[in-house]
């Protein structure tokens, strides 16, 4: 991606979607939708708002000596009031809208937590101030020797559910996806889950490797906080099984972390 | 004009038996309202200073990381090549955000504000325990001492965020960090000390004739934020002696079992939650936010009403629903916890919850702008700063609402999105409106009034500025750009945003230069402003009456109060008294 070198040309970059980067999930386009629609409304509220206050700013400024007025607005008082509640009403109306949509959207990711053999299961362990992913392997067990351990990149497949079980060895940290638009805090003490779907391949690059998307820290988590960055890379299953036979070669499953599946429930 | 108010029996019979206070009487150890409000002013005017020049320092690491800092960085930087370090930055993170908040937002607000104006609004002498008002100030400065103290001895650093999060603001060694945990205790029970002592004097101190709905918006605000001080603050104390007892004693009420920390097993017993911490901090936390924001809508109110010559529209209205924002603040806290693994049907009775205050809170904001419907307005600083806030805060609420609907704060959390959020709450909101109620009621503190071009140069420079500072924000945090990271060029995704960062800093540098158009004024005007009578503004509230600035003691005749806050046609006839007049009035109970 080439480099803007002005902020205008960062700001026009950044404003043909908001700033949001592109979404490369099967659930992303929900949040993206719900924000525009909130957007809408505010942006209306906002408008009319401000045309008011301008309006009222230029034609109630003091003319020539005219410093006091009479106390009672009568019927327009009455009028503004009736605004007032005309204005309540509607943002209990709309936002109720918003709010129905927001659960109604958090619902059906609770419905639709993959708990089945499709789903891709990794676990992953915050510190200070990288992420560690661990893999079953081909046996499909976590706690065996077969198990594949990678530091800093997470590999997923296309199309399938992924479902993540996070634990923090020290401090708070927290898995922000920024492509796939979640997060999820990683609580010491607590065993957090996320799940999502990639719904593309990751490019190749001009050098033949992937181009992955960023995972990043959002949680202030130490000294060393702003460089405990991941990477994400999505690919077809082959790929994917390709890179983990691999991968198994640097991984040391012995290295004593993870966690029995069966203890926590699937659904968080 | 005084004698309007002053039908009653003489005031301050016993103060005439004093002998004159000294300089250390009048001025340092003084249990005057009035002097406590302008020490609380000066401090915290002091710690907006340092506070601003953290966030300065900040914006420069956030466009040219690691390049030296110019001017400040062979003074506070030697050890790292003059550049800000990455253990620097996250001290100049919590440091910009405890200070402005627990040392500039809540103390001039409160403290300041609440101290000079209730006397005077209610007609009193003093407060209620002047003694204690002025051990809240005592405390306040002690615990101002010793949060920065620990720092200049260089006894370690704090980088937890102001919202000291455990386990990393336990298990981070710093004597500087139990010291500041100290010191946000003493803050603690200073606001609980001045919130009783408001309370009990807006309760049982108003003059005759000053019913409840006659009091000013100011004062109903200053009431309600009181009780919020004294409901919610007892958490904020409780919940840092058990941060302090993790960090000294070994406890673990914070802390689970088998933490790690740096390739070290902790020895911490386990058994705590991290999640309890942030339970406790954000139920104190959030009602915290409207402790800075209700004070701010009462300035407002009464700047608006002052300066369009209008009774504030709704007034009714306007003082239940700030009650009622105070109200639900109490019950929205987990919405600063969308993301932390919090069950999601509690979420969203969170978020609903939260929603709801968008309605009174519209309803006070409504109620300001139709304030201004047929008035007649005078462009003074004071008001410029109040159409500000208006057209300010609005973008601060309506954001609001983007984060409390949970679906959408999951992306957005912890972003800039967030930070852009609340900083036009916090600064185009509360900070203009300390501004407004600077240049409003500085003549009654000093007799003399502030320079009005310098104060319509100030007001223009922040109001561009703010925006051009914190409106590019909400497009790096759509973007993914997270907070408190001491070098956004690290990531590949945040790179094509980097100039936005550059902007915002060069933005920012000229805003920050340009408060110092507000402190010289402030200062010049202490001795060489235009002085001025009594009343310069033509407000109808009760301090108006008294002298400027009001002596010891405050009235010379007990004020009897016969109209409503905003009756401003009683200035110019003072027969006329029957306007935004109570209906109770009627029936005889003034």
């Amino acid at each position: 991606m080439s480099v803007p070198m002005t902020p205008w040309g960062a700001f026009a970059l950044a404003g043909l979607r908001m700033g949001f980067p592109e979404d490369v999930s099967t659930n992303g386009w929900k949040v993206d939708a719900l924000f525009e629609h909130i957007l809408l409304i505010t942006g209306v509220a906002f408008v009319a708002l401000e045309a008011i206050l301008i309006f009222f700013v230029v034609k109630y400024r003091a003319k020539n000596g005219a410093t006091t007025v009479e106390p009672s607005l009568g019927k327009a008082g009455i009028l503004w009031g009736g605004f007032i509640g005309a204005v309540a009403l509607t943002l209990i109306v709309t936002e109720g809208g918003t709010w129905l949509e927001s659960s109604r959207i958090q619902r059906d990711k609770q419905a639709g937590f993959p708990d089945g053999p499709d789903a891709f299961r990794v676990e992953v362990l915050a510190e200070q101030f990288m992420w560690n992913f661990r893999y079953p392997g081909p046996d499909g067990k976590f706690q065996t020797d077969d198990d594949v351990t990678s530091v800093g990149m997470l590999r997923v497949p296309v199309g399938r559910p992924v479902v993540l079980q996070m634990h923090s060895k020290d401090v708070l940290h927290s898995f922000y996806l920024p492509n796939f638009r979640e997060k999820q805090d990683v609580v010491p003490g607590l065993t957090n889950k996320l799940w999502f779907k990639a719904a593309r391949p990751s490019l190749t690059g001009a050098d033949g490797k992937k181009v992955p998307w960023e995972i990043m820290c959002a949680e202030l988590c130490g000294l060393g906080h702003y460089t405990m960055r991941a990477f994400v890379v999505a690919e077809s299953e082959e790929d994917l099984a390709k890179y983990l036979k691999d991968q198994a070669e640097y991984s040391n499953p012995d290295d004593n972390w993870g966690w029995d599946w069966s203890l926590g429930k699937e659904r968080r | 004009m005084s004698d309007l108010h002053s039908h009653g029996q003489p005031a301050g019979a016993e103060h005439a038996n004093h002998a004159e206070p000294g300089f250390f009487g009048k001025y340092i150890f003084s249990t005057d309202h009035k002097t406590i409000g302008k020490q609380f002013m000066f401090t915290s005017l002091f710690f907006l200073l340092v506070a601003g020049l953290a966030a300065m320092v900040m914006r420069w690491q956030l466009a040219f990381p690691w390049k030296p800092v110019p001017g400040l960085g062979p003074v506070l930087y030697k050890t790292s090549q003059n550049a800000v370090s990455a253990e620097g930055y996250t001290l100049l993170v919590t440091l910009h955000g405890a200070l402005m908040v627990f040392f500039v937002g809540i103390p001039m607000l409160v403290g300041a504000f609440g101290n000079f104006l209730i006397p005077l609004h209610i007609g009193a002498k003093d407060m209620a325990f002047p003694f204690i008002n002025a051990l809240s100030y005592w405390l306040f400065l002690v615990a101002g001492v010793i949060a920065v103290v620990g720092l200049v001895l260089g006894m370690g650093s704090i980088g937890p965020g102001w919202t000291f999060y455990p386990p990393l603001s336990v298990v981070t060694p710093s004597v500087a960090l139990n010291l500041w945990i100290v010191s946000l205790f003493l803050v603690g029970l200073s606001s609980i000390l001045g919130a009783f002592n408001y309370l009990t004097t807006i309760v049982t101190m108003r003059a005759p004739g000053l019913t409840w709905w006659r009091l000013p918006v100011t004062t109903w605000a200053q009431c309600f934020t009181a009780v919020i001080q004294l409901t919610a603050t007892p958490l904020l104390g409780a919940a840092l002696i058990l941060l302090f007892m993790d960090r000294v004693a070994g406890t673990s009420f914070f802390l689970p079992k088998g933490l790690e920390i740096s390739g070290k097993a902790s020895t911490a017993s386990g058994g705590g939650s991290p999640l309890l911490w942030q339970h406790l901090f954000w139920f104190y936390g959030h009602p915290a936010v409207y402790v800075l924001i209700l004070p701010a809508f009462g300035f407002i109110a009464d700047i608006l009403a002052v300066f369009s010559r209008r009774p504030v529209f709704g007034y009714k209205a306007m003082v239940v629903s700030l009650g009622s924002v105070a109200a639900l603040g109490f019950v929205v806290w987990a919405h600063h916890m969308f993301v932390s693994g919090l069950n999601p049907f509690m979420g969203m009775a969170f978020a609903v919850l939260t929603l709801a205050i968008s309605i009174p809170s519209a309803v006070v904001v409504l109620c300001l702008l139709i304030t201004l419907f047929r008035g007649a307005i005078r462009f003074t600083t004071p008001m410029w700063f109040g159409i500000g806030f208006l057209s300010m805060f609005v973008i601060g609420g309506l954001t609001g609402i983007f984060l409390g609907t949970a679906a959408v704060d999951i992306p957005l959390h912890d972003t800039y999105f967030v930070v852009a959020h609340f900083h036009y709450v916090v600064f185009g909101g509360v900070l203009m409106a300390i501004f407004g109620a600077t240049y409003f009621w500085y003549p009654k503190m000093f007799g003399r009034r502030m320079s009005e071009r310098l104060g319509k140069t100030h007001f223009f420079m922040t109001f561009i500025l703010l925006n051009a500072v914190f409106f590019p924000m909400f497009i790096l945090g759509n973007g993914g750009h997270i907070r408190r990271i001491a070098d956004p060029t690290f990531y590949d995704s945040l790179k094509p945003l980097q100039p936005i960062n550059v902007f915002i800093t060069w933005a920012a540098f000229v805003m920050g230069a340009s408060q110092l158009v507000f402190v010289g004024n402030f200062f010049w005007s202490i001795w060489r402003g235009e002085k001025v009578d009594r009343n310069p503004w033509q407000s109808a509230t009760l301090e108006w009456t008294a002298a400027s600035p009001p002596p010891h003691g405050n009235f010379e005749m007990e004020p009897r109060v016969t109209h409503g806050p905003y009756c401003f046609k009683s200035l110019l006839d003072p027969t006329q008294t029957t306007c935004c007049q109570p209906r109770e009035v009627v029936h005889g109970r003034a």
